[in-house]
């Protein structure tokens, strides 16, 4: 009896500790910043770990497109069974052409957005999406060895993805715009009344509140990144289109939902610009070239970037 | 090779394929909480010590990988570690069906802890409208996977004597 109740103090003693010093953790974490020793070990972490998930990546991509058609796409009626199977079949001959052909389109339309010629770019595969269920987030296969640093803007074919928040050795993480830690200057068009695009938990659109009630906003209108001083994103890049406007209760201003133009789980490829938040351009000697090709980058801040 | 290296491996192979594979094989979105899967199937087998310690470094060790802060994963699996184990040391018999339901029973407590640890902190795109849900299909996800996670631990850690709970498991 005395062996048992010493036991059972024992278990008490050994939760204690883990809950005290879970506790202290997260203190911790909560107080430093990225550049304290629990974000180096995060860093060593997913410098080690990452190429497992880029191998991993390319072995369950297929894979997890099945995964998510069986669970996501509802159930297949038997009779539709045997015309899929017929219809994979074919598609399996061309997946490789076609695989090909999106690779290429997705360069051209990321060629064709409306950068600036004095941004250098990094071009990116996306190796993971969240790790979690309770952040938005997409992994990258090139990290700090090729320039990227955290804050770099980060966009897709269709328009801006998000911003780097994480970089280590050959990865790094991005934040998505949807996340609600992330927010970003837009200016809509044709109104060209700006304000902060702010990502919403548990939803696939951006909040946006407009306090001027007699400025026509209609759905479909486009927001594109504003760029004024000091903002985290060059300007006009595509971010996505009004998909709701309401008025405010009381008449204090409206309040708009926009839809991204980017479906951030299709995403393969994108393109992290050389862009320090409220200085511009980064100066790099040599430019990533498209995935396939690798070169070394170095990369220099301009002055008063040291935060970066 | 002795028990507590086991559980080690144990615990590096569960993180290292929670942020590998199964973020390419969400269910409605949602990943499952494997660490906490193992922590359950720990509890069963060797009782709440060793889940809550085992619990706590696989939480540690995911919290790594994630944005939250360090440690809240950390927290809520050892604490869900020692609760399956301290309920466990009270079951006279062990039906089959037990590891799902241990399984769902972690899932259901180690995101209600997670998501009470984070308003605490003040972690607030953890605490939303949509959490129930998550943390509601991650448990159902953890159940179907603690029918696999179960039986593969126990042989795993085989070689030592096991916890009396875990007889009708063999």
């Amino acid at each position: 009896m005395a062996m048992y109740r010493r036991g059972n103090r024992r278990r008490r003693y050994v939760l204690l500790l883990l809950v005290l010093t879970a506790i202290t953790l997260i203190t911790l974490d909560r107080r430093s910043d990225d550049e304290g020793p629990l974000g180096v070990v995060g860093r060593v972490a997913h410098h080690v770990v990452n190429p497992i998930v880029s191998g991993v990546d390319w072995v369950a991509d297929p894979v997890g497109d099945w995964f998510a058609g069986v669970f996501d796409g509802g159930s297949l009626k038997d009779e539709n069974d045997e015309l899929r199977d017929r219809v994979d079949e074919l598609e399996r001959e061309l997946d490789e052409v076609d695989s090909a052909l999106e690779e290429n389109r997705q360069f051209k339309d990321l060629l064709a957005l409306p950068i600036t010629d004095d941004i250098d770019r990094v071009y990116a595969r996306v190796i993971a999406g969240a790790p979690g269920n309770f952040e938005q987030t997409l992994t990258l296969n090139k990290g700090s060895a090729d320039g990227i640093v955290e804050d770099m803007p980060v966009i897709a074919a269709r328009g801006l993805v998000g911003r780097v928040i994480e970089v280590w050795g050959n990865g790094s993480k991005v934040l998505l715009l949807t996340d609600p830690r992330s927010g970003v200057g837009v200016r809509l068009v044709p109104s060209r009344v700006t304000g902060v695009a702010q990502g919403r938990a548990g939803s696939d659109t951006l909040a946006l509140q407009i306090g001027d009630v007699d400025i026509d906003i209609a759905e479909g209108d486009q927001a594109e990144t504003s760029g004024l001083e000091g903002s985290t994103y060059p300007p006009n890049l595509p971010v996505g289109a009004v998909g709701a406007v309401a008025r405010e209760p009381g008449g204090t201003g409206q309040r708009v939902r926009v839809v991204p133009f980017v479906r951030f789980a299709d995403v393969e490829h994108v393109m992290v610009l050389k862009w320090a938040p409220g200085s511009g351009p980064v100066v790099t000697t040599t430019t990533t070239a498209p995935p396939t090709t690798t070169s070394t980058t170095s990369t220099t801040a301009p002055t008063g970037e040291a935060s970066l | 090779m002795n028990h507590a290296l086991r559980t080690a491996l144990a615990v590096v192979v569960v993180v290292i394929v929670q942020v590998a594979v199964f973020p390419q094989l969400r269910i409605s979105g949602v990943v499952p909480d494997l660490g906490l899967v193992l922590a359950a199937s720990i509890a069963f087998s060797d009782g709440p010590e060793s889940a809550a310690i085992a619990g706590f470094v696989a939480g540690l060790g995911y919290d790594l990988f994630l944005e939250t802060p360090v440690g809240l994963s950390a927290l809520s699996y050892a604490l869900t570690g020692y609760a399956i184990g301290v309920l466990q040391t009270s079951l006279l018999r062990a039906p089959r069906w037990i590891a799902p339901v241990l399984g769902l029973a972690a899932g259901l407590l180690g995101g209600a802890i997670f998501v009470g640890s984070s308003a605490l902190a003040g972690v607030d795109e953890v605490v939303t409208d949509d959490a129930p849900r998550i943390v509601a299909i991650a448990a159902l996800y953890d159940a179907a996977l603690a029918v696999v996670v179960f039986p593969a631990v126990r042989r795993a850690l085989r070689g030592r004597p096991e916890h009396a709970g875990a007889w009708h498991l063999r």
